[in-house]
């Protein structure tokens, strides 16, 4: 049940091109594409789509959303990108609107978002088969979120953008470069999250693995003892009733401090992220000079 | 009086006609090496959805050339193509070495078809200019063409965008025709 439907290609293209930031063309704006690059997760239009063609497989990779059979693999990578996600990175190394396609997806940087997509969906598909079975059962309405997690649980992380917009800034380019007010608006809040970056993003999708594993766990076993207790030692003792108060009272303080302890993990990844990715913009800003 | 004039003429001079089928996977290059077998020059294209047909003149040979479109689910029609064909291009992305096995299937549900039992099959490795792209042994290996059974194919490496090995692989297309019906 769980993995149909993320591997029902009707259910998650209908899924993603409600989304605005699918509604367009990566590269020419032009409405509602059918077409996409599997390689980078990004939505296009026939025409740019035989650009992308022309590139070869090794570069990009096009699928037609509807004439096409999908892998999971490859539905996960669309999840996983998106056409906003990619704007964001491509902006953040300087890649403005309407460059060149052929050195766009050439550069260093599309090189680089490719393997972060690839590495994630890697990640997440193993995980998946590690997992198996325990994930099916939860609830199904867990499952829209996890594929949505990219862009939901962005909010979450909201303490890494602004280190990761200063140093990506100093790039000349990026800081003449704004986000499109006609391209952000219809999402307003959110997006504010989503011009993070790619520090916070690779997190997210560690927390919610966090996510996945605490929930059947807090939530189910806790309120089962609850229950219990009220049905079972209502009218006995009263002691019973102290007992599983401290119970809980201990196993929340157990779990705050696992929280805590997987923060501060946190991060710690994302420290040595953002010091590897600031000194490739510096390479690469050095690159330039050059 | 003068049809038959002509046809008289045609047989005397070999003027022959062939149905062929261009196929393979999507983004392996059929639009691509139908007009630079037609124009001679390399023409921007967008996915095939449907088909393109064109007539080459090679060799005192009138080719009728069908390009179908090549992606998933549109690849169920190429059988309404199949009667009274005479040979099939099958066309290999080389550097698709990801999907050449979907390209192998795809190329032996091909010749199992009864209505294409007498066409010969043409391959063409194609993007040879890409890096990373299997040469003709190793397509051959990868498409098993040693399993080919009581037919004639031949392999060619190409490159569509530079129009390198297209005109030969069309010279073993005439010759095969000829000699075989002649």
């Amino acid at each position: 049940m769980a993995s149909d439907n993320l591997t029902d290609k009707t259910i998650v293209f209908r899924k993603l091109k409600s989304k605005s930031e699918n509604k367009v063309c990566f590269d020419c704006s032009a409405k509602n594409p059918t077409w996409a690059s599997v390689t980078y997760g990004i939505f296009l239009c026939i025409d740019c789509s035989a650009t992308h063609r022309n590139l070869g497989v090794h570069i990009s990779f096009v699928r037609s959303t509807n004439l096409d059979s999908w892998s999971p693999e490859q539905l996960r990578t669309m999840m996983f990108g998106g056409n906003n996600r990619a704007q964001v990175f491509f902006k953040q190394h300087g890649w403005t609107d309407g460059g060149k396609i052929e050195a766009k997806y050439t550069s260093r940087a599309a090189d680089l978002y490719r393997q972060i997509l690839a590495k994630e969906v890697a990640k997440a598909i193993a995980e998946e088969a590690t997992v198996g079975l325990p994930s099916s059962p939860v609830a199904p309405s867990q499952l829209p979120e996890a594929a949505s997690n990219g862009v939901a649980s962005y909010a979450a992380k909201e303490e890494l953008p602004p280190k990761d917009t200063t140093s990506a800034t100093s790039s000349p380019k990026a800081s003449t470069t704004v986000v499109p007010s006609t391209f952000k608006r219809p999402l307003g809040a959110k997006r504010t999250g989503k011009t993070g970056g790619l520090g916070a993003r690779k997190i997210t999708s560690k927390a919610t693995v966090n996510l996945y594993e605490q929930k059947p766990e807090e939530v189910a076993p806790g309120s089962a003892s609850i229950s219990s207790a009220d049905f079972f030692g209502h009218d006995q003792d009263d002691s019973n009733v102290d007992i599983t108060a401290s119970d809980l009272i201990n196993r929340l303080s157990f779990q705050a401090q696992q929280d805590i302890s997987s923060i501060v993990n946190i991060a710690g990844e994302t420290k040595k992220k953002l010091g590897t990715l600031a000194s490739g913009i510096f390479s690469d800003l050095q690159d330039r000079m050059l | 009086m003068g049809i038959l004039f002509t046809r008289m003429f045609s047989s005397v001079f070999g003027n022959k006609e062939a149905r062929i089928l261009v196929l393979g996977l999507d983004n392996a290059g059929k639009t691509t090496i139908l007009y630079r077998l037609q124009m001679g020059e390399v023409v921007s294209t967008i996915p095939t959805i449907g088909f393109n047909v064109e007539t080459v003149q090679y060799n005192n040979i009138k080719f009728q050339v069908w390009d179908l479109g090549g992606q998933t689910s549109i690849r169920p029609y190429w059988r309404c193509y199949f009667p009274n064909t005479q040979a099939v291009i099958y066309v290999v992305d080389s550097s698709d070495t990801d999907r050449i096995g979907v390209a192998k299937e795809e190329f032996h549900a091909i010749l199992e078809e009864e209505e294409l039992k007498g066409a010969v099959v043409l391959i063409f490795a194609n993007k040879q200019d890409l890096p990373g792209a299997l040469d003709d042994a190793a397509v051959t290996e990868a498409l098993e063409l040693h399993k080919i059974k009581s037919r004639q194919w031949a392999i060619f490496k190409t490159c569509a965008v530079k129009g390198e090995g297209l005109f030969e692989g069309l010279d073993w297309l005439s010759n095969t025709l000829k000699s075989g019906s002649g």
